[in-house]
């Protein structure tokens, strides 16, 4: 994408496709950057489109259907810094989700260049605890879409237990179930209301 | 960016069939049997073995070293998912059949069943290997309208346990789109 960024707020999904495709020319990329710094809304969609387009990359590789970015907007996202007072007289999760975004669009900047190599370091560019720890995170992803179908499998049976038992029986039996799996009948998100 | 992403994604992903052969001779690993064959290529396919978990205790020792502990007795975690929506009616007549059978046999090794529904195109199997006082699996096959999935939980753990560590992840499920 060349040429002037989007003129208003609510126009710029196809700046955020263009910005995560490295496609976004640097006058643009400056503007959305700027723009971002005072809108939240737009920052937050920043972080939301790279996230999804991130979980798509990484499930493309274990064949993800072509359906799979509705089940990827209902699982595991970070939890989000919560708005807990305001600082500096703006709202935390505005000031978090700013800096969120200007991170994500300086390293979208960064990834999308030419990688140079100094032919001094030629292999230095990771050490064990760096992978290590990479792998860790791609586990913790992989294990949150996991818990994610069993947390659904539970639910799943709580909502057959109510339709089949009254009230009064199917507490007690989902009761008497979650001493053997969580979440029977009851979503975590519920739960922990 | 979506080649280097995809890269780095290749680079740091370890295989899943790696992470299957680790857990194959672990008491509460369950065969799920040739389910490609049945339902096509899986839409998700997850095996995070010992090794993983362990790395993933490791890393969040700081964070919550109760649910690290939690972790390091967790030896496996392994999903598939399949798209069944689009599917006929004799699809979905197999996979109920190979959910009867992997049951059976389940209950053969001394699995216990914990849940059975059976509704008109869903069923919903829920089985825990127990050993003493410990759970050494807990296995979930699902079988829905628009999809089956087969979930195979290992270690040595509790269900509060269980909890504290999904509780350890941000996960939404969205009511009216499974509804």
């Amino acid at each position: 994408m060349t040429g002037q960024g989007p003129s208003k707020t609510g126009d710029y999904e196809a700046a955020i496709n263009a910005l995560l495709d490295g496609e976004l020319d640097q006058a643009a990329t400056a503007e959305l950057k700027a723009r971002a710094a005072e809108d939240s809304q737009l920052s937050q969609a920043i972080i939301d489109a790279w996230q999804l387009q991130r979980g798509l990359d990484q499930l493309q590789l274990e064949r993800a259907p072509d359906g799979l970015g509705r089940r990827l907007r209902r699982i595991p996202r970070q939890q989000r810094a919560a708005s807990r007072g305001p600082v500096f007289g703006l709202p935390r999760q505005a000031l978090v989700t700013g800096a969120l975004a200007m991170t994500l669009v300086a390293g979208v900047i960064v990834l999308t260049q030419p990688v140079i190599r100094s032919p001094a370091a030629p292999q230095q560019a990771e050490n064990q605890s760096g992978t290590d720890q990479a792998r860790a995170e791609q586990a913790r992803r992989d294990l949150a879409i996991a818990f994610f179908y069993l947390d659904k499998a539970g639910l799943r049976v709580g909502q057959r237990i109510n339709e089949a038992l009254q009230q009064e029986v199917a507490e007690p039996v989902k009761d008497t179930l979650n001493q053997h799996l969580p979440y029977i009948g009851l979503s975590r998100k519920e739960k922990h209301a | 960016m979506r080649i280097v992403l995809m890269l780095l994604t290749a680079l740091l992903a370890t295989p899943a069939w790696a992470q299957e052969d680790a857990m194959k001779n672990l008491p509460g690993y369950v065969d799920f049997g040739q389910l490609n064959a049945l339902f096509g290529e899986p839409s998700v396919e997850i095996a995070v073995g010992p090794t993983l978990l362990g790395l993933v205790a490791s890393f969040s020792a700081d964070e919550d070293p109760e649910v690290a502990e939690i972790f390091k007795r967790l030896d496996g975690v392994r999903i598939k998912v399949f798209e069944t929506s689009g599917t006929d009616a004799g699809i979905n007549a197999s996979a109920f059949d190979h959910i009867g059978k992997i049951s059976s046999s389940l209950s053969a090794m001394g699995w216990e069943s914990v849940v059975k529904v059976t509704e008109p195109g869903e069923q919903v199997r829920i089985f825990m290997k127990i050993n003493g006082d410990l759970v050494e699996g807990i296995t979930v096959m699902a079988i829905e309208q628009d999809e089956a999935a087969f979930i195979n939980v290992i270690g040595n753990l509790n269900p509060a346990e269980l909890e504290k560590v999904m509780d350890n992840f941000e996960i939404e499920i969205d009511h009216a789109a499974d509804d």
